[in-house]
C-alpha cells in the first residue's frame, strides 16, 4: 500500500482487502455517506488502486429472464 | 462497484472472502437486483432480513429534509428539519451471479420522501404485515400503491394473533385479487426466502401479461 495515502483512503483500501464491493455496501462499513465513499473511490481508481464498474443499469421493466433466474436463485437457497 | 487488488504479501483473494468485516462479494457477481422490505414500524423488517442475509446486518443513513410550519413562527414561515433515517440492508448472492439486495424500508408516511430515491430500480417490495394491528398496515400500503412498485404481503404471526381467515385479512388490507399474500415468521430463512419468491413469482407473472418490452 502506498504510503501517502489519507486516512480514509487507506480505510477503503483495507475494506476491500482484495475484494469487492458495492458503493453502499462500503459506505456502510465505513460509516460514511455514499458520496464521500464515491469521492474515495475515485481518487483511488485515479490512482490504479481500485476499479470500479459502474451501476448495473436497471430495466425500466426486468427481462423475464432475470426474475426467472431470481426465483431459481431463491429456489435454490432452500436446498 | 469497487474492487481492490490484494496486497502483494497476501495470496490472491478468493471469491467471497471473508475480510475482517464481513463478506466481500463473490468474483462471478454480475447483476445486482434490489427488494425493499417494509411495513409498519417493529413488524420484523430487520428480522426478516437478517434471516437470510449473507453478510452481518448494515445500515445505510439517509437524509430527510422535510419543510415544517413552525407553530411559534407568526410569519408562517416554513423552517427545514432535516432527519436522519438508518435503513437496514442484506445482501443474498444467488446463483448465475446475482446478487440480490434487500432494503428495510420505513412505511411511515414521514418518510415519504424517502421512497422516491429508494424505490428507484427496485424489483418490487415485500410488505410485512402484524395481523394484530391491521390498521398501522394502510401507511404502508398507501406509499407502496403510490410508488407503484409491485407488491406481496406477508404476514408475520405473533403467538397472540388473532386467527382471521385469508378472505377477512385480504378484504381488510383491500388487497387485489392478484397481489399475493402469505404466512411468514420472519425469523425462520426458510419462511422468508418463500416469501421473497412469492414476490418474485407475482412479478412474473405481471411481466407476463403486458407484452410491451421496457
Amino acid at each position: 500500500m502506498p504510503t501517502d495515502l489519507a486516512a480514509a483512503q487507506r480505510s477503503l483500501l483495507e475494506i476491500l482487502d482484495g475484494g469487492s464491493l458495492t458503493v453502499v455496501e462500503t459506505a456502510a462499513l465505513l460509516e460514511l455517506p455514499v458520496s464521500a465513499v464515491r469521492v474515495l473511490a475515485a481518487q483511488l481508481i485515479d490512482r490504479g488502486l481500485v476499479s470500479a464498474r459502474g451501476p448495473i443499469p436497471y430495466a425500466a421493466k426486468p427481462r423475464p429472464d432475470l426474475l426467472e433466474r431470481v426465483a431459481d436463485g431463491l429456489r435454490a437457497l432452500k436446498l | 462497484m469497487v474492487s481492490a487488488p490484494s496486497s502483494s504479501s497476501a495470496p490472491a483473494s478468493a471469491s467471497g472472502s471473508q475480510g475482517s468485516h464481513g463478506l466481500h462479494l463473490p468474483d462471478s457477481a454480475r447483476e445486482l437486483v434490489k427488494i425493499l422490505v417494509t411495513g409498519p414500524f417493529g413488524v420484523g423488517k430487520t428480522t426478516l432480513i437478517d434471516s437470510v442475509s449473507e453478510i452481518r446486518p448494515l445500515h445505510t443513513e439517509e437524509q430527510l429534509t422535510e419543510a415544517s410550519v413552525s407553530v411559534d413562527n407568526l410569519a408562517g414561515v416554513r423552517d427545514k428539519t432535516t432527519t436522519t433515517v438508518a435503513i437496514d440492508f442484506g445482501r443474498i448472492s444467488l446463483n448465475g451471479g446475482i446478487v440480490l439486495y434487500l432494503f428495510g424500508t420505513p412505511g411511515q408516511e414521514r418518510f415519504r420522501a424517502l421512497w422516491g430515491d429508494i424505490s428507484y430500480g427496485a424489483l418490487g417490495a415485500l410488505v410485512l404485515v402484524d395481523t394484530r394491528r391491521i390498521d398501522d398496515s394502510f401507511e404502508v400500503l398507501g406509499l407502496v400503491e403510490e410508488s407503484g412498485l409491485p407488491y406481496a404481503v406477508a404476514l408475520n404471526t405473533f403467538p397472540d394473533s388473532q386467527q382471521y381467515t385469508d378472505e377477512q385479512l385480504r378484504t381488510s388490507l383491500d388487497l387485489e385479487p392478484d397481489t399475493p399474500m402469505v404466512t411468514c415468521d420472519a425469523r425462520d430463512p426458510h419462511a422468508s426466502v418463500d416469501a421473497l419468491l412469492a414476490l418474485v413469482q407475482h412479478l412474473i407473472a405481471r411481466d407476463g401479461q403486458s407484452p410491451e418490452s421496457n
